[in-house]
């Protein structure tokens, strides 16, 4: 049939006219075959038949099935709402400068790391009265004479500053160094 | 355009060799949500933080992606996951559309991708035999179209063509399935459909006849008219 016979409609070209993505004179010699050509015309009204069937099952599937939109789109709004919270309790970390920014700590270290690594660091300084006397002031040292301070954070209340700090073979890590807004007052 | 402008949107009565009446509730069909240009100030609306702008976008999709995430991943509960997760992406990366594409067409590929990842997620879980519940499986309620004023014969006629239509596509592999639903049912040109699916223009040519062939060597009793159906009424 379609494809043997070289005056037929080929299949491809039959169903290019029934989705409407034959040119204008594509279309328009199709439609002067169609007139004169019963088994094309007969092809062309199974393929409209079948786009029918399975709109028609489709949407009447989807129409019958108990979906409460109102419902979803207040589950929407909640996930929506929470994810817009863990944003916002994330530390604000801006770069003081682009240089400083731009710094191959602050592109290699992620700033929530340096926010794990904070507390740690406190910690550690908090503590250098019981290190033994050549490891702390080796620490306050480093952070005194070495540090690069590379970007601002802000977390709730407080604020900080966040340091490269260099350590054995020339790596850095990073830390912060809180500012209590409590203490300044 | 383009002779074949949509078939026509008269009921296909299964007695009559004709679908039945669609009950879906008005929303924009598939050619005036593409029409439109109410969406480029809804999603500028919504960047901006409006929230009204955001449930009007939802409002005048949320239907007619469902119904094309139902015919893709075929359990309700599925598409409505499918659905809610898809606008809670579409706010989430609201900001960073640029407008390159439609809104449409963005929210349909988000859609469809999700829906074809569930898709395959679930297959690698379990056979798909096995993960049907009873109630969900082909000649569930849920399938069958209600239609108040219809007299048995025509309800019990119209299950079983609905059936038939659900089985057949269920037949196709998702990307096939994927293709026929967008343009069967949204009407989309063989270019959006590219774009949504981020495939070839020839490669939707070529499963959308694929899946047409498909379904209609498995409906051919139907799309041929050759039903003995006597009306009981």
């Amino acid at each position: 049939m379609n494809g043997e016979h070289p005056s037929h409609l080929t299949k491809e070209k039959l169903q290019r006219h029934h989705d409407g993505e034959l040119s204008e004179q594509e279309a328009a010699d199709a439609r002067q075959h169609l007139r004169t050509c019963a088994p094309c015309q007969a092809e062309l009204d199974a393929l409209e038949r079948l786009s029918d069937m399975v709109r028609w099952s489709t949407d009447e599937t989807a129409a019958n099935s108990d979906v409460d939109f109102t419902r979803m789109f207040a589950e929407i709004e909640r996930a929506v709402s929470q994810d817009d919270h863990a944003r916002s309790s994330q530390p604000n970390v801006i770069p003081l400068s682009q240089k400083r920014a731009a710094s191959p700590v602050m592109r290699a270290v992620p700033a929530l790391g340096a926010l794990a690594l904070a507390a740690a660091a406190i910690l550690m300084l908090n503590r250098s009265d019981t290190l033994p006397s050549d490891g702390g002031e080796q620490q306050l040292a480093l952070l005194d004479a070495s540090h690069t301070e590379i970007t601002a954070v802000k977390f709730g209340r407080n604020a900080g500053q966040v340091f490269g700090i260099p350590i054995a073979d020339g790596q850095s890590v990073p830390v912060v160094w809180i500012d209590d807004e409590d203490e300044e007052e | 355009m383009k002779s074949a402008e949509r078939p026509s949107e008269e009921p296909h009565n299964a007695v009559n060799d004709k679908p039945p009446k669609s009950s879906v509730p008005p929303q924009a069909t598939a050619k005036e949500a593409r029409d439109s240009s109410e969406d480029e100030a809804l999603v500028e609306r919504a960047k901006a933080g409006d929230n009204l702008a955001f449930q009007a976008l939802f409002q005048k999709y949320n239907r007619r992606v469902y119904a094309v995430a139902l015919g893709v991943v075929k359990r309700p509960e599925d598409a409505m996951d499918v659905v809610q997760d898809a606008f809670i992406k579409v706010h989430k990366h609201l900001g960073t559309f640029q407008g390159a594409s439609s809104f449409y067409t963005w929210l349909y590929r988000i859609v469809m991708n999700l829906g074809i990842d569930h898709v395959r997620k679930k297959r690698k879980i379990v056979e798909w035999g096995d993960d049907v519940p009873i109630e969900h499986a082909a000649g569930d309620r849920t399938l069958v179209p209600k239609v108040p004023d219809a007299n048995p014969g025509q309800s019990v006629v119209r299950r079983e063509l609905s059936e038939k239509i659900r089985q057949a596509l269920d037949t196709l592999p998702e990307y096939h399935r994927a293709v026929i639903l967008l343009r069967e049912v949204e009407g989309m040109s063989y270019e959006e459909i590219a774009e949504v699916l981020n495939v070839p223009k020839g490669t939707i040519m070529s499963r959308l006849f694929h899946a047409r062939r498909k379904m209609q060597d498995q409906l051919q009793t139907y799309l041929e008219g050759d039903l003995d159906i006597v009306d009981e009424s």
